[in-house]
């Protein structure tokens, strides 16, 4: 067998073309079937420009990492993806529903409570919740869900990254299943902690991985946006990425994300003064 | 043994039952209108009554006129138009009824929605041959039909003779004013002889030339020689002479009761492996899924009993939330069921039965080959997904959450089945934000606030001391006051501390001077 392999002169060598080789690669690798990713932009270029596809890679699966499973009181990682999730159901308003599997037994840090997913934007009519009993079942009903055309996205709420590499595997295949079918997929796991309390990297097998913590919001007192630190910890082909958290606001009633800053000292407020005072109407709906 | 044959060994009783306003009176009991009503339509480009009730007939209206004379005659006339469907429909439900006199229950075609002719009326044979003594007699019985549809609105005229051609006769023509009449076995001949020749279930056309030839009674046919009647007009007449009087037997057609959804697979030799078992199962879908695809049905719950060879039942149940019919969907779901099938010694019979059957709605396919709606294969996709996981994971698991209008923030949303639509989009939000995640009960907080209005400074809850930084508020809730077990106010507040945690907590009840206020954690923000 006597195959040469050549480079017409007329094309260009570059970055690019290595570039395209490889998406080509990757895909011969997988099979056909797999749909090639598209980017949901998230409207902050600080989160946007990191990712490749110019945004949240869909038919992928993200994980986000919360605070430390003995935190339940830090829900800025659940309010993080709950944006994200808003975000694609607006994007794609026909689409199926979004399938969530939390975790059930946690109900230390309470239960997820739809009216305050609809403050931020999440479509819930669309949302379907999945009780399971344990991890496992969490990680099965995950795994069909991402495997069938027509749900929009699904979520599980898992624990914290083992050490063994099953979890790999397990990830391998919960990736693999998202894109033959282009659903999304959303890993949500308290940060693994080392024994000093400190946070430890992980490395499992997720086209990106988000690290989102509470974060003091610069805003005004009145200002209902939430402000979360977001640190983008991996993204596969990631054009670049940063070191430190930025600091990420979400803006329920335009759906975008948004930077903010610290404002001057100055110009802050006495944040003990009440919103509405002597505002006493009864019968509000809650 | 001479009780038992008191009536001759092969005479039958059917018992006739006509119901004359079937079609106009049906309505009445939904429309309980004053106004008469009429049945139209379209008919060579006008439209005609069909069928009218009581009320109108006293007024002069009757089936065959057109409407635009009926209006000019009666301008209050209600109009409606006559469903043939409906109609069949609820005929067929009728007849279902009537099993509880007898299993032998019959439509009678010349019933206008089943033949299509005006008139509105509707007719079913009995074959009540049997029967009688169950109800106390012949005369009970059909008075007991007759008072149980005039219970439900219906007149009706009933006649029980010993053959369908006689108990037709009389009850069409022949009633008595209590509606029933009973003809004894073997009177058949003078019961019917004076009735006019339409008694006969003759066509309209030979009713009319019997009639030119004087020939206006049963009788007069009757008497006649059998061999010119047929030779002018052919062998109907006749015919229809020797049903009514029992000397040709007429069948009744009795309508079949709907057969169960039920399979049954027989094995030779008992089975145990999981494999066999599997394909087992796989026939008797595929048997039963045939007839699904015919019906245009599929299973909601279904259940399959597996006969042991040591005598004992094992069951698999398995609900879906939409109609099924595709044998790959159910056995991939009763796969998973399987391997918690214990089968002993082996198993000898299966059975499979639907125990929930509905109709399905068949997607209409667009011009371009696709579902109409572009997503109906996604849909379908979806629904399979639901049901994999409700299967797996227990008939609650697998919800949505619906919107209650409660005051109270851990009242105002309940669990809905994946399967039902919410409407969230419409239902009343509060201006305010909600925490993401709710406690399940608010947890006592130690806070220490300015009175009366202000969010606290600092609190403690669980064991851990928090700062506040950022806070607003507050946004009182009222009391559900038909609840007397809560029945304090609540002041929300969004607290954020030092970290950026943001929490929702309250102020319990009203301050009176002197008193500590309570404070309770209720949530987490987003």
């Amino acid at each position: 067998m006597n195959i040469k392999y050549r480079i017409s002169p007329d094309t260009p060598a570059g970055p690019t073309d290595m570039g395209a080789l490889r998406e080509l690669v990757r895909r011969m690798e997988r099979g056909d079937g797999t749909v090639p990713a598209r980017g949901l932009v998230l409207g902050c270029p600080a989160l946007d420009d990191a990712l490749p596809e110019g945004g949240l890679a869909l038919g992928r699966v993200h994980e986000v990492l919360g605070p430390a499973r003995s935190d339940v009181r830090d829900a800025a990682a659940f309010g993080f993806t709950i944006a994200l999730l808003a975000l694609l159901m607006k994007a794609r308003p026909q689409e199926g529903p979004v399938i969530w599997c939390p975790r059930s037994a946690n109900l230390l840090g309470g239960t997820l409570y739809i009216r305050g997913l609809v403050g931020l934007g999440l479509d819930a009519d669309r949302l379907i919740l999945v009780e399971t009993r344990d991890e496992a079942e969490r990680v099965w009903a995950l795994e069909e869900a991402l495997s069938t055309k027509g749900v929009l996205a699904a979520l599980a709420e898992l624990d914290p990254v083992r050490a063994d590499r099953r979890d790999n595997k397990t990830n391998r295949r919960l990736q693999l299943a998202a894109e033959r079918s282009g659903v999304t997929g959303f890993l949500l796991r308290p940060r693994m902690t080392t024994a000093s309390g400190a946070a430890a990297r992980t490395t499992t097998l997720v086209e990106s991985r988000w690290q989102v913590s509470a974060a003091p919001s610069p805003l005004g007192p009145h200002d209902a946006r939430p402000v979360w630190s977001v640190l983008l910890e991996r993204a596969k082909r990631a054009r670049r990425l940063a070191s430190e958290p930025r600091r990420i606001a979400w803006d329920a009633p335009h759906m975008s994300f948004f930077e903010v800053f610290d404002r001057p000292a100055a110009a802050a407020q006495d944040p003990l003064v009440p919103e509405t005072r002597g505002d006493r109407r009864y019968g509000r709906v809650a | 043994m001479a009780v038992l044959h008191e009536t001759a060994p092969h005479s039958r009783r059917i018992l006739s039952l006509w119901l004359p306003r079937f079609a106009t009176e049906r309505r009445g009991i939904e429309a309980q209108e004053d106004r008469p009503l009429a049945l139209t339509r379209a008919e060579r480009g006008r439209l005609v009554l069909t069928a009218v009730d009581a009320k109108a007939t006293a007024l002069g209206l009757e089936p065959g006129m057109a409407l635009a004379d009926a209006r000019a005659m009666e301008p209050e006339l209600a109009v409606a138009d006559w469903s043939m469907e409906e109609d069949g429909t609820l005929l067929r439900d009728l007849a279902r009824w009537c099993v509880r006199y007898t299993p032998l229950v019959s439509l009678d075609p010349s019933s206008s929605c089943l033949s299509g002719t005006i008139g509105g009326d509707a007719g079913l044979w009995l074959d009540v041959t049997g029967c009688a003594h169950l109800f106390g007699g012949e005369e009970a019985m059909i008075a007991d039909l007759v008072n149980r549809l005039a219970g439900l609105g219906l007149t009706a005229h009933a006649a029980l003779a010993g053959t369908p051609g006689t108990a037709w006769a009389i009850s069409h023509l022949a009633a008595p004013a209590k509606g029933w009449c009973v003809v004894p076995d073997g009177r058949e001949h003078a019961a019917i002889r004076d009735l006019p020749t339409v008694a006969l279930r003759l066509p309209a056309a030979d009713v009319e030339a019997l009639e030119r030839m004087g020939l206006r009674t049963a009788g007069h046919l009757m008497d006649l020689p059998r061999g010119p009647l047929t030779a002018r007009f052919g062998v109907e007449p006749g015919r229809r002479i020797d049903q009514a009087l029992g000397r040709i037997r007429e069948p009744i057609t009795p309508l079949a009761p709907p057969a169960p959804h039920r399979v049954r697979f027989g094995l030779p030799e008992p089975i145990a492996d999981r494999q066999d078992l599997a394909h087992g199962v796989r026939r008797l879908l595929a048997r039963m899924c045939t007839r699904l695809e015919q019906e245009r049905a599929g299973f909601r719950r279904l259940r399959i009993d597996f006969f042991r060879a040591d005598g004992t039942t094992r069951s698999l149940s398995l609900s879906t939330g939409r109609p099924v019919r595709d044998p790959d969907t159910l056995f991939r779901l009763i796969d998973e069921k399987l391997d918690h099938l214990d089968p002993g010694f082996g198993v000898d019979v299966m059975v499979l039965e639907g125990e929930v059957v509905e109709t399905t709605v068949t997607h209409q396919r667009d011009l371009a080959g696709g579902m109409a709606g572009a997503t109906g294969r996604d849909d379908e996709a979806v629904s399979t997904l639901l049901d994999r996981l409700t299967n797996r994971l227990g008939p609650t698991s697998v919800h949505r959450s619906l919107p209650v209008e409660s005051h109270l923030p851990e009242r105002a949303e309940a669990r809905a089945p994946a399967h039902r639509p919410t409407h969230w989009k419409t239902a009343r939000m509060p201006s305010v934000p909600r925490p993401i995640r709710l406690l399940p009960r608010p947890e006592p907080v130690e806070a220490i606030a300015l009175l009366p209005d202000h969010p606290p400074a600092k609190f403690r809850w669980r064991g851990v001391d928090y700062r506040v930084a950022r806070a607003a508020g507050p946004e009182r809730l009222a009391p559900e006051w038909w609840r007397p077990e809560d029945s304090h106010t609540r002041d929300y507040f969004r607290v954020e501390d030092g970290e950026g945690r943001r929490f929702w907590l309250y102020r319990e009840g009203l301050i009176e001077r002197g008193q500590a206020a309570s404070w309770m954690m209720h949530g987490l923000m987003a």
